[in-house]
């Protein structure tokens, strides 16, 4: 049973017609990147998988049911992070805990968790920082930290490295890489970089003109993906 | 025209006179803690302090559900809620007297001429203020705290609760402005108060009242008073934000 499944999924903005007819698959532990060029619904595609976004048509299935932007215990099984994520007032501590806390975990739980999380994102000190003060990398890593709290079954990073600078970029896409190893979850993310698509992923899919190809191979990909540039 | 030159500046010396008096008058009145003055200055406060907090519970989820919520015509009511920034306070006094006299169908509730229906008239000055308030703060923040939180696996409810954290702070600044509104309004007031001497007189009443029967001195000092007010509340509530480390 695939993990994650798109039927025939449109979406339109106004008139325009982003998403038309896509289809596809994600399986368990699959590292999928998602490419293609400004403005060809990467993020309206990665938003539908979330939950966040209802589509126009279509039908998204999540372990093996049809689920949409009600469905609680869907969104609560897939971390999204955006490329600009949203810290909350408070500390790092406070931002990590949220999603435990509204899972009923309790508060020994919730502590050891957040250690735990800290020190695979390598920013053990950071607990009582202000998470609204935080580089745009070491926010990314909490963002990335504040999804995969709550042990997701799939992770959807939009642009996870999209502002950040070279290093953060490397323990970034480090980070991802583990996650997918040691945490056994699906990560789906989207990037105008062939270089890291290729770097981390395992399975490409390029959307061009509304439509999404999937591929096994990073050389095919990026022939479509040039083809679909001209 | 050296005539007319002194007469105007006999007028504006005998004005600056009367400001400098009613100053020190109005420190006189705060010092000698006069019992009536008090007695106003508290009406004025929990009236309008009552009114706030009432527009408040309605107002802040109206201004949720308008800006999260798809309505039809919303628009429409967002448009309508902007022009009722304006909205004129004597026009609300007219609408609540005729709502509220004898003859009215509210009439039975004898509430006319009473405190009640001066909170409930400066409840329904202040409602739109609090209302757009509430959803121009939301436009900032709202929709970016609430998909973060859905994200991570919030409820619906818990992505609105979480909402409502990050922007208390805004909140409480359009609750200000509304406390500032109603406490400084007097149209409303006496065609529903009536100004009634230790039952609804509040400062704005009390200063029109001194102010026509000439008593420009006693009219300054309440006025000074009235801003005070403003200011302590003012004052005591970004206190207690930074006690609570609401910001």
């Amino acid at each position: 049973m695939a993990l994650m499944e798109l039927k025939k999924i449109s979406q339109v903005y106004g008139k325009k017609k982003v998403l038309e007819n896509v289809n596809l698959k994600l399986e368990k532990r699959q590292l999928i990147a998602v490419l293609g060029p400004t403005g060809s619904g990467k993020t309206t595609l990665l938003r539908i998988m979330a939950l966040l976004d209802p589509p126009w048509e279509g039908e998204v299935i999540f372990m093996g049911k049809s689920v949409n932007t009600k469905s609680l215990w869907a969104r609560r099984l897939i971390g999204f992070v955006s490329h600009k994520p949203f810290m909350f007032k408070g500390n790092v501590y406070h931002n990590l805990s949220l999603p435990l806390r509204w899972r009923g975990f309790k508060k020994g739980e919730i502590e050891k968790k957040v250690s735990w999380v800290l020190e695979l994102l390598d920013l053990k000190d950071y607990e009582q920082k202000e998470a609204t003060e935080l580089s745009a990398g070491e926010a990314q890593k909490i963002a990335i930290g504040r999804a995969i709290i709550s042990d997701p079954e799939l992770l959807i990073l939009d642009e996870p490295t999209a502002n950040l600078d070279p290093y953060s970029t490397k323990k970034v896409e480090e980070l991802i890489r583990g996650l997918v190893k040691e945490k056994e979850i699906s990560v789906i993310f989207s990037t105008h970089s062939f270089e890291q698509a290729k770097r981390l992923a395992d399975y490409f899919v390029v959307l061009g003109k509304g439509k999404a190809f999937p591929f096994t191979s990073f050389e095919e990909a990026h022939e479509l993906f040039l083809g679909v540039l001209k | 025209m050296t005539l007319c030159f002194n007469h105007v500046l006999k007028i504006q010396i005998y004005a600056m006179q009367e400001i400098f008096k009613g100053i020190i008058k109005g420190f006189e009145l705060i010092i000698s803690l006069d019992q009536e003055i008090i007695e106003i200055s508290w009406r004025s406060l929990w009236i309008s302090g009552l009114a706030c907090f009432i527009s408040c519970i309605f107002c802040i989820p109206i201004g949720f559900i308008l800006y999260f919520y798809k309505i039809p015509a919303k628009g429409l009511f967002l448009n309508m809620i902007q022009t009722l920034y304006a909205l004129p306070t004597v026009l609300v006094g007219l609408f609540l007297f005729l709502l509220l006299s004898k003859e009215g169908p509210l009439g039975e509730l004898n509430l006319l001429f009473t405190p009640w229906a001066m909170v409930i008239g400066q409840a329904i000055i202040v409602s739109p203020i609090i209302t757009g308030l509430t959803i121009s703060t939301l436009s900032n923040l709202g929709k970016e705290v609430y998909e973060t939180a859905l994200s991570i696996g919030g409820s619906e409810f818990q992505a609105l609760l979480q909402v409502l954290r990050e922007v208390r702070f805004s909140l409480i600044s359009s609750l200000l402005l509304g406390f500032g509104r109603a406490i400084s309004e007097v149209g409303c007031a006496i065609m529903v108060g009536g100004n009634i001497r230790g039952y609804t007189r509040v400062l704005t009443t009390a200063i029109s009242l001194e102010t026509g029967k000439g008593n420009l001195e006693l009219s300054i000092a309440l006025g000074i008073i009235l801003l005070g007010v403003a200011l302590i509340v003012n004052v005591l509530l970004n206190l207690f934000q930074g006690r609570y480390g609401w910001r």
